[in-house]
Order: structure tokens, then C-alpha cells, then sequence
């Protein structure tokens, strides 16, 4: 099969920390270890969460569109997020 | 989450992976210069169904035919089609049966005719790399324990992993928790434990490890074009070690 990597615009979960269970959105790497994440309300695309790849679970393929605006260097905002994950709330559990 | 299986749940992948290993054994003798990697296909579509079982590959994330078939250079994923085998081609077929809600995977990469020695020399390597990854498969090791004894054994050989491909464990679903790369430093990941079901499949290549994608979205081949061969068995481990399910 093929590895999965994470990649910015995919939908990943916490696993680890007081935010475990929390469903955050990759917007950027940074380094080879750790991800910057948002969830578009209590952690916007201005202010994202540094997590380390080992306190994140992969949940969904990364959003095509989101994909696109954030390695084409277009902005992306928080409702970009919400819309992505808004959809998983209910098939994911997400919080 | 890893999934540790039920005896239930063990008897219903025993099938699966029979069913698996059967197909292989219908397949063998028919792998010879002129035959089509469609007549492949078909031949072992048939046979999964006779068994009551259902091709797993087919349709799985949009795949179009049952088998994989992946000549020479192409690494996995081939797409079975009108391509016919010639004499010192190499064959990789990935093969994934369904039955009652539990898959088994395995693969095996044939020679044609007589290939070159060194071309024989990696299909050996790479089964003899699958046999030394099983090895290490054991209650209490580390996942990362199999990776790293795959990747000692083939290096050692001069030939290289895929990086970009890896294991998996297998169940209820095809893919499955936890992922298992043919590379890296031994003794980390999950603990194994009897009842893990894992699918071990390295990918080696006579070159370098890097692959590409073309354009038909499915075939994976070598960015150097040199060959590469791809073995894979669905295993259980038990209290005594592990036990091959893709066996007949």
C-alpha cells in the first residue's frame, strides 16, 4: 500500500495533549517532525498549533481545494477549514 | 488502532489467505511468453469466485480489474491489459481475496522464460527478504524490528527498498493499522502481540529506491527503469511465532 504521509490539507486528529480528540486541519510543515494545525475557531490559520507527527492521527485524505490554495501560496482562512472539517463532525466524531 | 483478531475472526482470514494462495497456484503454470496480463486477471477472478470469495483489489479506491500486474520495471499497481509476457520478463502479481468480511493479501514476483542472473538474484533476494522481515515477526519484538532486518537483507545484496510503499495490517479491512515500512532503525513502534494480523510486502529494487507514478494514476514503476521484484504474505502471530495465512 501506499504510505501516508502527512501532507498540508489533511484532516488529522490529536492524540496526545489536553487537546486529544481534537480534529485540527494541516496548513503548513515545519521541519520533518512537526505540523502546524487549525481548526478554524479555537486555533485560527493567524495563530495555528505546533504538533508533533507522533500526537497525530491521519483521519481523512487531504481536502483537494485546500490542497491546492495552500501549495499554490494562496491564503487560506478559517472558514476554509470549518467547511472541511464541518463535514466530519458527525462520520469522524470529530470535536 | 492495531486490531488483535478472534479465533473466529483468524478461521475466516485462514480462508481468505488459502483462497489468496490458491489463485497463485492457478496462475503458475500459465505464466509463460505470449499470455496477456488480462487472461491473468480473468483466470484468477474466476477462481476467487468459485471459491465464494470476492476479488478484493477490484474496485478498491476505484482500481479497475482484480489482480496486479506489474512487469519488469513497474514496482506494483500494474494494471492488467493487453500486455503480452516475453521471454526474460519478470511478473510481480498482487493478489487480495474477501471472504466473509475478512481479506487476505499476498504477492509474487514470477520469472518468464530464463531472465538474466541478476535478475533472478533480486527476485531471490527479495522472497529471501520477506522470509527474514516473517522472522522477526514475534510476540514481544517491535514493529520496526521487521522493517529493519528487510532492509539489512536486501542492502546487503546491493539492491534497495521502496520507500514510498509499505505493509499493513490487514482484517476487516484491506488496509489496516499499523503501517509497515520495508526501511529504518530497529526496535521502535508498537509492541507485537499474538493475534496482530499484518500483511508484509517489500518492494525491492535493482537500482535506486526512488518510483514514480504514471499517468495512468495506478502504475508505479522505477524512476531508473531497472526492475524490481515485490513479495508479500498475510501472517498471524501467535504465542509461537508466526504463522503464514497465505499458504495453501
Amino acid at each position: 500500500m501506499k504510505a501516508e504521509r502527512i501532507r498540508p490539507g489533511q484532516v488529522v486528529v490529536s492524540r496526545a495533549g489536553r487537546d486529544a480528540g481534537q480534529c485540527y486541519v494541516v496548513i503548513s510543515l515545519r521541519g520533518d517532525s512537526r505540523a502546524a494545525v487549525a481548526d478554524g475557531t479555537r486555533r485560527r490559520v493567524q495563530n495555528p498549533k505546533y504538533k508533533n507527527f507522533k500526537h497525530l492521527r491521519l483521519l481523512a485524505e487531504p481536502d483537494p481545494e485546500l490542497e491546492r490554495k495552500i501549495t499554490s501560496g494562496e491564503r487560506i482562512t478559517d472558514a476554509d477549514i470549518r467547511r472541511v472539517l464541518w463535514v466530519l463532525v458527525e462520520k469522524e466524531g470529530c470535536q | 488502532m492495531i486490531t488483535r483478531k478472534s479465533p473466529r475472526e483468524i478461521g475466516y482470514m485462514r480462508e481468505a489467505g488459502r483462497i489468496v494462495a490458491g489463485a497463485f497456484a492457478e496462475l503458475a503454470p500459465l505464466i509463460a511468453p505470449g499470455i496477456t496480463t488480462r487472461e491473468l486477471d480473468a483466470v484468477a477472478e474466476k477462481y476467487i469466485r468459485q471459491q465464494g470469495a470476492k476479488p478484493a483489489f477490484k474496485g478498491l479506491y476505484g482500481f479497475p480489474a482484480s489482480i496486479c500486474t506489474s512487469i519488469n520495471d513497474q514496482v506494483v499497481h500494474g494494471i492488467p491489459g493487453l500486455r503480452k509476457l516475453k521471454k526474460g520478463d519478470i511478473i510481480s502479481i498482487d493478489i487480495g481475496a474477501e471472504i466473509n468480511g475478512y481479506f487476505g493479501d499476498g504477492a509474487v514476483t514470477f520469472p518468464v522464460g530464463k531472465p538474466e542472473d541478476e535478475v533472478l538474484e533480486l527476485i531471490r533476494v527479495t522472497r529471501e527478504a520477506l522470509e527474514a522481515g516473517i522472522a522477526q515477526a514475534r510476540a514481544g519484538k517491535r514493529l520496526t524490528d521487521i522493517s529493519h532486518a528487510v532492509q539489512t537483507y536486501v542492502e546487503r545484496h546491493g539492491f534497495s527498498v521502496v520507500r514510498d510503499y509499505v505493509g499493513h495490517g490487514i482484517g476487516a479491512k484491506m488496509h489496516e493499522d499499523p503501517q509497515i515500512p520495508n526501511f529504518g532503525p530497529p526496535g521502535r513502534g508498537p509492541r507485537l502481540e499474538p493475534g496482530m494480523t499484518l500483511a508484509l510486502e517489500p518492494m525491492v529494487n535493482m537500482g535506486g529506491y526512488e518510483v514514480m507514478t504514471l499517468v495512468d494514476q495506478w502504475t508505479v514503476v522505477t524512476k531508473d527503469g531497472k526492475p524490481s521484484a515485490h513479495f508479500e504474505h498475510t501472517i498471524l502471530i501467535t504465542e509461537d511465532g508466526p504463522e503464514i495465512l497465505t499458504w495453501l
